[in-house]
């Protein structure tokens, strides 16, 4: 989603996101106001690919692409909110209201197989971990305005399959499950912007709020021992713990069309009770929604105590290559360094790099990037190298009222 | 965290004080162009002034936040609205700073509205330094003074630049003077660029074909720029000569002995000869020659010719008859000669006596008259001598009935004699 994808950016509908407070001084024109224009709709997929070297454990997830964002922005001026016409020249603060459907992790989206002499089993998991969010943004000033996201955590797609045979005891296991998912969280931001005043300057501020989420899973199956046939169930109330995150972002345009970002994210984890699974939407935000640990594979995960605090940074530039008047190429890239919390409660060091380009024509935004991430995953008994590789494909519209 | 909400408080309270500030430049400058389209100058003095205390640099670049640049041109607007209140002080100083910041067309027309004779400063400084390109006149070549059809004439003309600025896109333009048929060449010539003080040859190419003609031949080279202004000429003139074209000459028919060829009627000759001479100065490529005899065509004898170079004789052997009906004293031959690539077309007719011959057409070959039935070269007693002899027709036509008549001089009785023999 290009440069939007920073807390000291966000400039579409993804800012309810990054930073709720970020829609309020997109650069809308006046002239776009006054023809009733600004509302934008974002439609995103994504692909995903990720290899994994471990000692003990290779697995390879094929890729695919699946939609991970869908987000409507309708912005206001507030006069307009009045029912009075803009006022050209004067302060008049944008308001602007968002909602989106987001894929918070389809780490619960998979297929697993394997075989050993001893036991075949086959696990299937269809939970798409999602947010309904809706957001608010306000224009306090020239310079500064807020906003908030509320994010209300659900499931699609709840079902989950077990299948094993046990060999040497002839057992044979069938078991179906359904995940119940529920929890809200909060986005909260402010983003001071200097661009009214000549200095093409933006800060943003965003925090999410601490919350439980709660899967209230149950399956139910029979195991079949030769002639013996035994009815099981079980029952999981699991709730996880998501600590408060803050990070601060800054972009600054160099010479008019070349933009710098740099973000800042802080999670203070020490001493936290950590399950993995949140840990990594937040490490990896809710927009890379591919990456993270399940819920449960065969068993519950279990949390772990995180023994030091965790950051990440972000830079990315923007370059506007080509700006005919009704077309324009902007081409972009970005680094990300940030700290990775290991099942053992150990942190590794994660690095990646992306590219994309936009192009913009009509009322359409097409985006498309690549972005390589690298990561050691170190516990006592494993050592993994992950590589994880994502294609994704973003369209911007921007609706006429 | 206790820092990072300190850092928030600050940026907040900055941001609270900026909006008491409240409007910014860039609104200011929107009114005030708005207002200014309205034709509302009082409020848009008012609007730019305020802009101006912010930012007083005119851009046509202002930073957006999506990058697209947005345009700020508060002293020009200022400058105008000045100029519609009858304010020109103001507004020259407005529209010169304008100016000065980013030239635009629209400062440009109010300043020429306050002063027809106003100029561009930058464009007064950077008026263009002349160039003064010209023939280098004494160093002209030419490869030949005299052109003979068919070759070229290549001159080689240096130029010179000796003004202070570039010459751009010379032309050289040939404009003939005095010249015939059989020229060739381009009208103009692209010179290209000459810096200051550099020189540059330029190369002119006349071509000349089979139509030239011997005489004189004068060109006028023009130096001339894009624009059509000539900066310097300079006259070409030289020698032309028909193209170098084979001039055959029939020196004449000659009897074999060389000596003057007169004809026997009803006789032939074996061996008269036709002498050709090439006089001129290009050669003849296998020429064709044909000749007839009293419009009866003659087969030529010997090799056939591939060239006949420049002042080469040529003999060329070939056989007469002269019928016995010729009535006439004299015979005509006509003599053509063509070149393959029939350029070159002779035709001559010649005149040959011709005589009654000399000699009997029909005689006796008198070495092989032979007497036999002799006894040791006398004729005896009963005996019967004979004579054989034979009898030459060198006429081209066959004689009629010969009668062969013995006659005895002196008469001696004991001969008989046949009386004729058919």
């Amino acid at each position: 989603m290009g440069m939007g994808n920073f807390i000291g950016v966000a400039d579409d509908a993804t800012a309810l996101y990054w930073n709720p407070a970020g829609t309020a001084t997109i650069d809308y024109t006046y002239a776009t106001l006054e023809d009733g224009q600004g509302m934008q709709v974002l439609a995103s997929g994504r692909s995903r690919s990720l290899q994994l070297k471990s000692e003990t454990t290779p697995a390879t997830y094929s890729a695919n692409v699946t939609p991970s964002f869908l987000g409507i922005l309708v912005p206001y001026k507030r006069s307009v909110l009045n029912g009075k016409p803009v006022s050209l020249g004067r302060f008049d603060p944008s308001i602007v209201f968002s909602a989106a459907y987001q894929s918070m992790t389809d780490a619960n989206l998979f297929t697993i197989q394997q075989s050993n002499p001893s036991i075949s089993e086959t696990l299937k998991s269809g939970l798409n971990l999602s947010n309904a969010s809706v957001s608010g943004a306000y224009q306090l000033s020239p310079y500064m305005s807020v906003g908030v996201t509320a994010n209300y955590w659900f499931g699609l797609g709840n079902q989950f399959d077990y299948t094993a045979t046990e060999r040497t005891n002839n057992i044979v296991r069938n078991e179906v499950g359904k995940y119940k998912i529920s929890g809200l969280n909060f986005v909260a931001g402010m983003m001071f912007d200097f661009y009214e005043d000549n200095l093409p300057l933006r800060i943003g501020i965003r925090a999410t709020t601490p919350f439980s989420l709660r899967n209230q899973f149950s399956s139910e199956g029979n195991v079949q021992a030769n002639t013996l046939e035994t009815r099981v169930r079980r029952f999981y109330d699991q709730k996880y713990k998501m600590p408060i995150t803050a990070g601060v972002g800054v972009s600054y345009r160099l010479i008019p069309s070349l933009l710098i970002a740099l973000d800042a994210e802080f999670l203070p984890y020490q001493g936290q009770t950590i399950q993995q699974t949140f840990f990594d939407y937040n490490q990896f935000n809710s927009l890379y929604p591919n990456r993270g640990v399940p819920l449960l594979t065969d068993l519950p995960q279990r949390p772990t105590i995180a023994n030091s605090n965790h950051y990440q940074l972000r830079s990315g530039g923007e370059f506007l290559l080509l700006d005919t008047g009704t077309f324009e190429m902007r081409v972009m890239g970005g680094y990300r360094l940030q700290t990775y919390i290991n099942p053992d409660a150990t942190s590794s060091r994660a690095t990646s790099f992306s590219l994309g380009a936009t192009v913009f024509f009509d009322r359409f935004k097409i985006h498309a990037a690549y972005e390589q991430m690298k990561y050691p995953q170190t516990t006592t008994t494993t050592v993994s190298q992950f590589t994880r590789n994502y294609i994704s494909f973003d369209l911007v519209v921007l609706l006429r009222n | 965290m206790k820092r990072l909400l300190q850092i928030t408080t600050l940026l907040w309270m900055l941001s609270a004080t900026q909006q008491v500030v409240a409007q910014k430049f860039i609104d200011f400058y929107k009114i005030g162009a708005k207002k200014n389209q309205e034709q509302k100058w009082v409020e848009s003095v008012e609007a730019l002034e305020a802009a101006l205390k912010v930012s007083a640099t005119d851009m046509k670049a202002v930073a957006s936040r999506t990058g697209k640049v947005s345009e700020y041109y508060p002293n020009r607007e200022l400058g105008v609205a000045f100029f519609m209140l009858g304010k020109k002080d103001e507004a020259k100083r407005y529209l010169e700073k304008s100016f000065a910041d980013e030239p635009t067309e629209r400062a440009k027309e109010y300043l020429l509205k306050l002063d027809p004779n106003w100029q561009d400063p930058r464009a007064l400084a950077n008026i263009p330094k002349p160039p003064k390109p010209l023939f280098e006149k004494e160093h002209i070549e030419k490869n030949l003074e005299t052109v003979e059809g068919g070759q070229e004439l290549v001159i080689k003309i240096p130029i010179k630049n000796e003004g202070e600025g570039r010459f751009e896109k010379g032309i050289l333009r040939i404009v003939p003077q005095n010249i015939g048929k059989g020229m060739e060449f381009a009208p103009t010539i692209s010179v290209g660029d000459v810096r200051a003080g550099a020189s540059r040859i330029a190369q002119v190419i006349i071509r000349t074909n089979d139509l030239l003609t011997d005489g004189k031949a004068a060109f006028v080279l023009k130096l001339e720029s894009e624009t059509g202004t000539t900066w310097d000429e300079v006259l070409i003139h030289f020698k032309t000569l028909s193209p170098p074209a084979p001039l055959i000459k029939v020196i004449g028919l000659m009897a074999a002995n060389d000596s003057k060829l007169i004809l026997d009627k009803g006789r032939r000759m074996k061996t008269v000869k036709l002498v050709l001479k090439n006089e001129g100065r290009g050669k003849l490529n296998k020429p064709r020659i044909a000749l007839t005899f009293n419009d009866q065509p003659v087969e030529m004898g010997g090799p056939s010719l591939s060239a006949i170079l420049a002042g080469e004789s040529v003999t060329i052997p070939c056989e007469l008859l002269v019928p016995s009906n010729f009535a006439a004293s004299n015979a005509t031959v006509s003599i053509n000669i063509q070149e393959n690539g029939g350029t070159y077309n002779l035709s001559e007719k010649l005149t040959v006596p011709v005589q009654e011959p000399l000699t009997p057409l029909v005689h006796f070959e008198k070495e092989h008259i032979q007497w036999e039935g002799l006894r040791e070269g006398f004729v005896t007693l009963l005996s019967h001598p004979s004579i054989q002899f034979s009898i030459a027709n060198e006429s081209d036509e066959l004689t009629k009935d010969l009668v062969v008549k013995i006659v005895q001089t002196p008469i001696n009785p004991g001969f008989l004699i046949p009386s004729t023999k058919k």
